[in-house]
């Protein structure tokens, strides 16, 4: 097998796993799950390694090349999300099987879940990210209409959204389409630029597609009660993935296909630091673990879309680029320390059938490892050393600080305030030994906190060093 | 193979007591003898490493190792002269205090999370210690904040939450203005590097960006100014002395306050240049806010009535003798600073020791239940005695040495003014330090008070029991170290001698 066809296993492998899954008896479902998720990490770090040294990997289907066939194309910013994907989808893989308990389709929902988010991330081809935005929607709403009858509505809603988002963006790729004559990223970005047409209008129709299916405020109202309602397999890789997947097209459009724009940079980056301060506040006032953690989403996509204001037209490629190492950092950090937190809240509901803030005290003493993770969790959430989401916060203010951008250093100062407080009051919560009640807390064992912890931990030693991360994310990055 | 080992020594030493935490995390909660031992052997092997090299980095071979945190950011450890006063300071203290706070915590139900997390603080304090640049202070600085969190904390009663919630906002806050400084200097810059002297690429931003360089440069200051406990950024302090004693003891004599006062050092003598920062008129402003610190906090820590209160105050005063120090452009006045850092260490953890010690055997909290207890508790009694002196700065105690020092230099940097608020703060301290003095060993003769009080200590002894020997030894050995300290102050390898070293290979 030639390297270039790593890419395109990575998005077909998670499809016959998903038949897989939905084949064999349920009682074979988990661990064929397991093996398969497990395998698809050691395929996304051999990627990983191949994009490192060898550089950016394109692979035409059937040996067509643009415009007439459609490229795979694995460059550093997908793979860096393929990666932090098949980390988060495995772990969550592994507790959904340590726990048990779970819906016999969540198994083929999650490998479901996992191609599509390889189809958005490995593209170089807009019509391939559009289905592949398709295939995660669908995932995502079947995820969280496993949650039973209460997620029933949440998960209607999710899907009006999903496809109103889809809706936007394809009228904008028909836009792009209608102007160059191809639905190569590459070739299309070329010819855009040649036609000199403005980048305002497709621009504008794509970001409020994918920011609503990305949750960017004020297009949130959906995210918390779907979040929040998803069964405990489903949250995380929502919160940690699917919310991702719409803001790496985004980037790309923006970077790659059209150029930027100057109104919908502000736009994104006036509505990022919103959601920053809105999130927060919003954070601080639930009264549930699970809806903390989903408000605090809200907050930490707002970051992401801060890296536009400092890609406007006419500004520093340089400073560009990063502002958007910036972003990928932070967003690998959430997707690692989110996934940690929403599985360890959902494991507290579960076990004890309530994730309310004021039950918690008691839980550092009679579950120490979970409370561990959710404390390394918090860490990098907030942006604190040692940990990768510190590093990411860094080079947002740094990115900021050179671009003479002084708002978005005190967005980027505030969110860390805000997060710092909404996170504490329930860690710091279960760190207090007055417990409230006589509420059992029945027995953890290890290997229901192992993927928590792991991914908390992963965050952290990600801290020590994340050189190679952020090498990785620029390998093959034209910016415009 | 020793020398191949040699730039690792930095690394070992932070890295001693995090093992120790991570080993003491995964510890059972009643396995005490073990954990103990831990803690004994990580001590003792963090303390025996750092003298073991003193006398390479005192000859100027400064193990250093780093690596890169972000492509052009790096993470570096470096033992300087300046790092092995802190550290050794930190080191020595760590020793005392968890021999301590085995006694104190004896039969406490939560001694696996308190040792853990206080081998955590001891790990981010050292690597205050050997931090290289300023990112590489900036990620322990906010690593300490988090660590002390589930200390000041401990007790878990509403009054600790509440006093651990302001606490971490308070040190949140200066983090992140810490944290925008540094980014904004190492974009300016390109570099952040302790230099002894200040770095030269600073020196040249400095130079053309005299507005900017002030704005950063506030940023640090004010920012380590909340740790440092400078007026009116203090109010934390106070409200955290509700953690226990040991915990107290630290945070005031080595780790928290310490590690505010220690990275104005740096910044001011080290990063930007005591010289660099008069240019910028930046250093004028800081002596004047370190005076107004000491004032204010001795006529506080005067009004105080509770013990562990005037401490907390007197606190407040004594650290601010170390930015005041910085904040002269005099050699002498730098040593002053310098000398001070590790002189009011070693005094405040005995007098935060007692202060732990008279209330857990009688129940003394007020200043005024502790009529007559050098009777009862007499080492306790001298031990506290001896610290009280060394603050006030009697001869030949080592706070003397500090005082004289500092008032020399400020003659030499041409602020006679200076002295006279030193003496001012000599007079407030003993106005605060001397009744307390005279009440332990002469108590106002009214027997049956005193017979009450009695009876109501040991009420409380009984229901808190405490290792007292455990607590007593390290406390008396301390108050010793701090009277060889000042008799010995001559010699070489002092503190004053190390802190004249340090000065004078900076070539200041």
């Amino acid at each position: 097998m030639t390297p270039d066809l790593l890419g395109p296993a990575l998005v077909l492998a998670p499809l016959v796993l998903g038949i897989a899954c939905w084949v064999v008896p349920v009682r074979l479902r988990p661990a064929t799950s397991l093996v398969g998720h497990g395998l698809l990490l050691v395929g996304a770090a051999t990627l990983a390694f191949v994009v490192t040294t060898a550089g950016v990997q394109t692979h035409d289907l059937g040996g067509w090349a643009p415009p007439l066939g459609i490229a795979v194309r694995a460059d550093g910013l997908g793979t860096v999300f393929v990666l932090l994907a098949a980390v988060v989808v495995f772990a969550v893989a592994c507790h959904a099987a340590a726990v048990g308990g779970q819906s016999p389709s969540v198994w083929a929902l999650m490998a479901l879940l996992q191609a599509g988010l390889g189809a958005v991330f490995l593209t170089g081809d807009l019509f391939n990210a559009y289905v592949g935005l398709e295939i995660v929607g669908i995932a995502a709403v079947g995820l969280v209409a496993l949650g039973g009858r209460a997620a029933v509505r949440a998960a209607l809603r999710y899907l009006i959204v999903a496809v109103l988002g889809s809706l936007f963006f394809l009228v904008a790729v028909g836009i792009i389409y209608g102007t160059t004559g191809t639905l190569d990223m590459a070739l299309a970005g070329q010819r855009w630029a040649a036609s000199g047409a403005p980048a305002a209008l497709p621009l504008s129709l794509a970001a409020v597609g994918l920011a609503l299916k990305c949750a960017l405020f004020p297009l949130h109202g959906w995210l918390p009660d779907a979040h929040a309602a998803a069964p405990s397999a489903a949250s995380p890789l929502l919160s940690a993935l699917v919310v991702k997947a719409p803001f790496v097209v985004l980037l790309r459009l923006w970077f790659e296909v059209t150029g930027p724009d100057l109104a919908t940079g502000v736009v994104l980056g006036v509505l990022g630091a919103a959601a920053v301060g809105w999130g927060g506040l919003q954070a601080l006032v639930q009264t549930h673990l699970k809806r903390v953690v989903a408000y605090s989403t809200v907050a930490q996509v707002g970051y992401l879309f801060l890296a536009f204001p400092l890609a406007l037209p006419g500004g520093d490629a340089r400073l560009a680029r990063a502002g958007v190492a910036a972003v990928v950092t932070l967003a690998v950090a959430h997707g690692l320390a989110k996934a940690a937190m929403f599985l360890a809240a959902s494991t507290v509901k579960a076990k004890r059938g309530t994730d309310e803030v004021t039950t918690l005290p008691g839980l550092a003493r009679h579950w120490p490892p979970m409370a561990l993770a959710m404390a390394l969790a918090t860490v990098s959430l907030v942006g604190l050393p040692i940990s990768v989401g510190f590093l990411g916060k860094w080079q947002l203010l740094s990115a900021a600080g050179a671009d003479s951008a002084w708002w978005l250093i005190a967005v980027v100062l505030l969110g860390s305030l805000l997060s710092a407080f909404y996170l504490l009051r329930p860690v710091a919560g279960a760190l207090r030994t007055d417990e409230p009640d006589a509420d059992p807390w029945p027995p953890m064992p290890w290997r229901q906190v192992a993927s928590p912890l792991g991914l908390a931990v992963a965050a952290g030693v990600l801290g020590v060093s994340s050189t190679w991360l952020v090498e990785l994310a620029m390998v093959g990055w034209g910016v415009v | 193979m020793l020398v191949a080992l040699y730039p690792f020594v930095p690394v070992l030493a932070v890295a001693i007591s995090a093992v120790a935490a991570v080993v003491i995390l995964v510890l059972p909660e009643d396995a005490r003898r073990v954990r103990t031992t831990v803690n004994l052997t990580a001590a003792l092997a963090k303390l025996g490493l750092l003298l073991a090299v003193v006398p390479f980095v005192f000859s100027g071979v400064y193990p250093a190792i780093g690596w890169d945190l972000l492509p052009g950011l790096r993470l570096e450890l470096r033992a300087d002269a300046l790092s092995m006063l802190f550290a050794l300071l930190g080191s020595i203290l760590w020793l005392a205090t968890t021999i301590y706070a085995i006694g104190y915590l004896r039969d406490d139900p939560h001694q696996r999370r308190f040792f853990s997390f206080f081998s955590l603080c001891v790990t981010a304090t050292v690597g205050i210690a050997f931090a290289g640049n300023l990112v590489t202070f900036v990620v322990f600085y906010e690593l300490l904040t988090l660590v002390t969190y589930p200390l000041v904390s401990h007790a878990g009663t509403p009054a600790a939450l509440k006093a651990a919630r302001a606490y971490l906002s308070y040190a949140l806050t200066g983090g992140l203005l810490v944290l925008t400084g540094t980014v904004l200097l190492q974009l300016a810059a390109g570099t952040t590097a302790f230099e002894a002297g200040g770095t030269d690429a600073v020196a040249e931003y400095a130079a053309t960006h005299p507005v900017r360089s002030v704005a950063i440069l506030a940023l640090l200051l004010v920012g380590l100014g909340v740790k440092a406990a400078l007026v009116p950024l203090h109010g934390w302090l106070p409200l955290a002395m509700v953690a226990p004693a040991p915990v107290s003891a630290l945070l005031h004599a080595v780790a928290v306050v310490k590690a505010g006062a220690f990275g104005i050092v740096r910044v001011v003598a080290d990063l930007f240049g005591v010289e660099v920062v008069s240019r910028l008129g930046v250093l004028d402003v800081l002596l004047v806010w370190a005076c107004v610190t000491i004032l204010y906090g001795s006529l506080r820590a005067l009004r105080a009535t509770d013990l562990k209160e005037r401490l907390a105050f007197s606190t407040v005063s004594q650290v601010s003798y170390i930015t005041l120090g910085m904040a002269m452009v005099s050699a002498t006045a730098t040593v002053g600073g310098l000398v001070h850092l590790f002189h009011q260490g070693i005094t405040k953890i005995v007098l935060f020791f007692c202060a732990g010690l008279f209330a857990e055997r009688w129940g003394a909290i007020s200043i005024a239940s502790l009529a007559g207890l050098g009777r009862r508790m007499p080492w306790t009694s001298a031990a506290f005695t001896i610290g009280a002196f060394g603050m006030i700065g009697l001869p030949p105690l080592a706070g003397f040495v500090t005082k004289w020092t500092l008032a020399q230099g400020a003659l030499n940097a041409d602020r006679p003014w200076v002295v006279a608020v030193l003496v001012a703060s000599a007079a407030l301290n003993c106005g605060y330090f001397l009744p307390v003095v005279i009440r332990l060993w002469w108590p106002p003769t009214d027997g049956a008070d005193a017979e009450a009080d009695a009876a109501a200590g040991a009420a409380v002894a009984e229901a808190r029991p405490i290792a007292l020997k455990a607590m007593l030894i390290p406390t008396v050995l301390v108050a010793l170290l701090s009277i060889v300290a000042g008799m010995f102050a001559g010699l070489e390898f002092s503190p004053l001698g190390a802190a004249e070293q340090i000065v004078r290979g900076a070539g200041r």
